[in-house]
């Protein structure tokens, strides 16, 4: 039971980071954004690439997550220049990347048995047999640099231009903000994220694999969802915090799902894509509520 | 100060929905202009600001402010000159940002946004202070979001927010359609005491011909794309609806639709 909880915290606290990116396009930019699929595998190819050939892991995560940001500027660029619907421009993305991480990896999966990597480093900055024991340690230091700099960064005057290019395009427009650019820097800093848990998730599986994103959207949206149902949306903070709440929760969840009989490990996804349907529905349907009361 | 000359905007061309909006329109505003613009549904008001403000591009002529040729800025570069406010209440405003934000994206029109905080102290006591003065307490809510005001306080405040940088130009597009007449008076009067007290050049369009007469300097009506009918001072504060109508058919060479227009 305790390894269940530790591994929960630990895998919880390293996919935030992704739910945090999915949290500023799919909520601050109000974009779906499917690059993600493509950014977070890009982040553990790039880094476990960089890691085989000796680079240190602090350089290889900071490499991994501008890939991850660079995939989002192409998305962003799709979308803003060549005039293609957002969520086309993302699947384009999404599919090449494919392409693009089995050029990197030069195969489909990229062992980190042998490697030294970021766990390894803090594991023996601590003093820890094993590496995993220091996925929490890293999933910590991780998270609270990330919610300072998100926090930092949507309370900067540029910040508020991306969270106003989100609400209200015309309205931003008007007051002299290139909103395609805003739109672009949101897409960089939302996938940057994504790319950089990838990079953490692979150190802490032990492997990078070109299959790792497969789901990512969805498994973000669940954190996101659970984080909201916990904080409500009151502020970034609030929402950062409870999406690290939600993630863990998350994977307590399944955790527990896949130690019944009737689901495997493969019906993981399902079982996911069916419960963030179902939130969503009933999200939404509260917000009827909420408005007809508002008029009234 | 504003001069546009022989403009023409087409929409759709080349397909079979291709219409002419505006036919070879020209314009002169003196400084200071206050300028009501009225006429029917499709007689080009809306695309006419949306020509001057950027949100369309001309395509044909030139628009001229203070000797500078701005037909070909962005609209976001011609934000740096140009305040707009729209008929829609949610559209002037970022609804999941605090009032405070908001102003603070206002007081940055067409200025470069950095990494520096958003909001200084000092700019929070100032807005607290112009709020204060304005009247309509939204001094105490600085730090709601937008997305809590009634659709009157929040046209009410897009407008101070237009307002907050003096523009060159103020571009409203029927600001108070949307609201009971009550509200609409208020925030006319809003807008009427800002125009005047920053001296700030004005074009409003109106539904609504009391409005058009009782407010501004100049009153412009508009059919098909031209501009019809141009009166000002003097002449335009002596008249009447009445008048209107007649000089209407005059000019138009037909009986204004009184459906599209508000007589009171």
């Amino acid at each position: 039971m305790q390894a269940i909880l530790t591994s929960a915290i630990a895998q919880g606290l390293l996919w935030s980071i992704l739910a945090m990116g999915i949290h500023v396009t799919y909520r601050i930019l109000d974009i779906s954004d499917l690059t993600a699929e493509g950014s977070f595998t890009l982040g553990g190819a790039v880094c476990a690439s960089l890691l085989v050939m000796g680079v240190p892991p602090l350089v290889a995560i900071i490499v991994a997550t501008l890939s991850g940001a660079l995939a989002g500027l192409v998305t962003g660029l799709l979308h803003t220049k060549l005039h293609i619907p957002i969520l086309l421009s993302s699947i384009l993305s999404m599919t090449g990347l494919y392409s693009v991480n089995l050029r990197i990896m030069g195969k489909a999966n990229t062992s980190l048995t042998q490697a030294n990597t970021i766990l390894s480093d803090i594991a023996s900055l601590f003093g820890m047999s094993r590496d995993r024991d220091a996925a929490i340690i890293l999933g910590i230091i991780a998270v609270v640099v990330v919610i300072l700099l998100l926090v930092w960064f949507f309370n900067t005057e540029y910040g508020y231009t991306i969270v106003a290019c989100g609400n209200n395009d015309k309205m931003i427009r008007a007051n002299g903000v290139n909103s395609n650019i805003s739109k672009i820097i949101g897409l960089m800093v939302a996938n940057g994220l994504i790319a950089l848990s990838g990079c953490l998730v692979s150190q802490y599986n032990g492997y990078a694999d070109v299959g790792q994103g497969i789901g990512a959207i969805v498994i973000g949206l669940a954190s996101v969802i659970i984080g909201e149902v916990i904080f409500k949306r009151r502020s970034l903070l609030l929402s950062l915090v409870g999406i690290v709440f939600g993630s863990i929760i998350y994977r307590l969840l399944v955790a527990l799902v896949i130690n019944t009989d009737f689901i495997s490990a493969n019906d993981i996804r399902l079982f996911t894509a069916i419960a963030v349907a179902i939130a969503i529905f009933i999200a939404n349907s509260n917000m009827f509520k909420k408005k007809v009361k508002k008029n009234a | 100060m504003l001069k546009i000359q022989n403009i023409q905007k087409t929409f759709n061309i080349g397909e079979v929905t291709e219409k002419e909006i505006i036919h070879d329109l020209s314009l002169e505003i003196a400084d200071g202009d206050f300028i009501t613009v009225i006429g029917g549904n499709g007689a080009g008001k809306s695309t006419l600001l949306n020509l001057i403000s950027g949100s369309l591009m001309t395509d044909k002529g030139k628009i001229i402010l203070d000797e500078e040729d701005i037909t070909h800025l962005k609209e976001y570069e011609r934000a740096r000159f140009i305040s707009r406010v729209f008929q829609d209440p949610l559209s002037g405003t970022c609804p999941d940002l605090s009032l405070s934000e908001n102003l603070s994206l206002a007081n940055r029109r067409g200025k470069r946004h950095t990494l520096k905080r958003g909001i200084t102290k000092q700019e929070k006591k100032a807005y607290y202070g112009l709020l204060k003065s304005i009247d309509l307490d939204l001094e105490d809510r600085l730090d709601d979001k937008v997305a809590v005001l009634s659709g009157g306080k929040r046209q009410a405040f897009t407008i101070i927010m237009a307002t907050l940088l003096t523009p060159k130009l103020l571009l409203l597009d029927e600001p108070t359609a949307a609201l009971d007449p009550k509200t609409s008076k208020v925030v006319l009067s809003l807008i009427d005491k800002i125009v005047k007290r920053d001296h700030i050049t004005t074009l409003m369009i109106t539904h609504n011909m009391q409005d058009a007469l009782t407010y501004g300097n100049r009153l412009i009506m508009m059919d098909e794309g031209n501009i019809v009918l141009d009166i000002k001072g003097e002449e335009k504060a002596k008249l009447t609806i009445e008048d209107l109508l007649v000089r209407f058919e005059k000019a138009a060479g037909y009986k204004m639709n009184n459906d599209s227009l508000l007589l009171s």
